[in-house]
């Protein structure tokens, strides 16, 4: 294994530990995940924030972090797609800025929970407010992820080598993953049901997409990686 | 000889279009049976409400649309065997499917400005809610399906044929055979049930 590979497998890897942060983080220390309803009334929410304080403190540290280290596997998903796109690379700059702020905005979440747990003694109303901002920065960004995987998806199956650089199914998994994130993009207009921030289609089904496509990414680039497709040429 | 082969290669258990396409159309599938059992839940939780929401829906429009899209499905397939005879008419075939797909656009259209003229909106009810979310994510299909359409009838040569375009045709045709099949079922779903 080459020095290029083994970097690209850390790169790759890091996908894997910053997913698993960020959901240890908002899962069993925060207590955020599933999110508290958006009907929930503002006193009981301030009064979670309150009674939660300290794990919520510590899971926030832990999402803000998560947020930094999705870089560098997106920095490799990158890699994969100049190297199919060539010199001139347009969708894959697309790429890189959307990722850039599409992804900031879960270390932004992050903060706003910590901002909302930081002084137990603000106002109700003031707690209720910075706890809506975090759960939109969480689930709000569908739109750039959308876009994301449809770049993604464009450049695979734009591959016209007889043996494509990324399998071509991976084209079509982000594709599909790309249509399936979009309903988050409404959850403000709706406080209960499915489409709500803790409805079954905007949040449950993308969470769950969400995990399957990350999973699959990481294990169609490790398999790239070794049978080395970006060498050559 | 060629067409024998491919008919043998047919009788073997042939995938239309690329295998890939096949991940997204299933994947899509998954998706919607998903939004089909909510919505069967919710309308179950409130029964009257949802039918008598669903008695003010104009089902002469959904049937229109219903009707458009079967008969541009039906000329996405006769294309697609064009495609594979080498026949030319593949193109006016093709192109007739995308004014009746482009129909059913205009058609949503107009519903939805009545809808929301009669102050039925996306708040009004649970029932709305369904109906404006699904049948809008149904219409992003079908503009995909559209402009996967159009990418493909950009692709007949000068004599109106598309050598070597067969996997194109049948997987663009599969997914438009798909926007169809969950407008069936959302129509039966949401207007007539």
């Amino acid at each position: 294994m080459t020095t290029k590979s083994t970097t690209m497998t850390l790169c790759t890897y890091m996908g894997a530990i910053a997913g698993t942060m960020m959901f240890v983080g908002i899962w069993p220390i925060a207590h955020l995940f599933p999110p508290l309803a958006p009907s929930m009334p503002v006193e009981e929410v301030a009064a979670y924030y309150r009674s939660h304080q300290t794990g919520i403190l510590v899971g926030a540290i832990l999402i803000a972090s998560s947020s930094v280290l999705f870089f560098p596997f997106l920095a490799a998903v990158a890699t994969f797609m100049k190297k199919i796109e060539g010199p001139i690379s347009p969708v894959t700059w697309a790429f890189v800025m959307v990722v850039a702020f599409g992804f900031v905005t879960v270390f932004f979440a992050g903060l706003f929970f910590t901002a909302a747990a930081y002084r137990p003694d603000r106002p109700d109303a003031v707690i209720g407010a910075l706890s809506d901002i975090a759960f939109l920065l969480f689930v709000m960004p569908a739109v750039p992820a959308f876009v994301q995987n449809l770049l993604t998806g464009f450049v695979i199956l734009g591959d016209r080598r007889a043996k494509p650089i990324l399998p071509r199914w991976l084209g079509y998994m982000n594709l599909w993953t790309g249509v399936l994130l979009l309903p988050g993009l409404a959850v403000g207009l709706f406080k209960t049901g499915p489409f709500a921030w803790n409805g079954v289609l905007a949040f449950w089904m993308p969470a769950v997409v969400f995990g399957i496509w990350f999973n699959l990414m990481i294990f169609a680039m490790l398999g790239a990686i070794k049978r080395d497709a970006l060498g050559g040429e | 000889m060629a067409a024998s082969q491919a008919a043998a290669a047919r009788s073997r258990g042939h995938v239309p279009g690329e295998e890939g396409v096949w991940v997204f159309i299933g994947g899509d599938l998954v998706v919607f049976a998903v939004f089909f059992i909510t919505y069967a839940v919710a309308r179950q939780q409130e029964l009257a409400l949802f039918e008598s929401a669903q008695a003010l829906l104009n089902r002469n429009l959904g049937l229109l649309n219903t009707l458009l899209l079967l008969t541009s499905s039906l000329f996405v397939a006769q294309s697609v065997a064009a495609v594979r005879r080498g026949d030319s008419k593949a193109r006016p075939l093709l192109l007739a499917a995308i004014l009746l797909g482009s129909g059913f656009v205009i058609v949503k259209i107009f519903e939805y400005s009545a809808k929301i003229a009669e102050g039925f909106t996306l708040n009004s009810n649970s029932f709305s809610i369904y109906y404006y979310m699904f049948t809008g994510i149904h219409l992003v299909h079908v503009l995909i399906g559209l402009g996967v359409l159009c990418f493909a009838l950009s692709r007949f040569d000068r004599n109106g044929k598309m050598p070597g375009g067969v996997a194109l045709i049948e997987g663009s045709g599969a997914f438009w055979h798909l926007v169809d099949l969950l407008w069936i079922i959302l129509f039966a779903l949401l207007y007539l049930l």
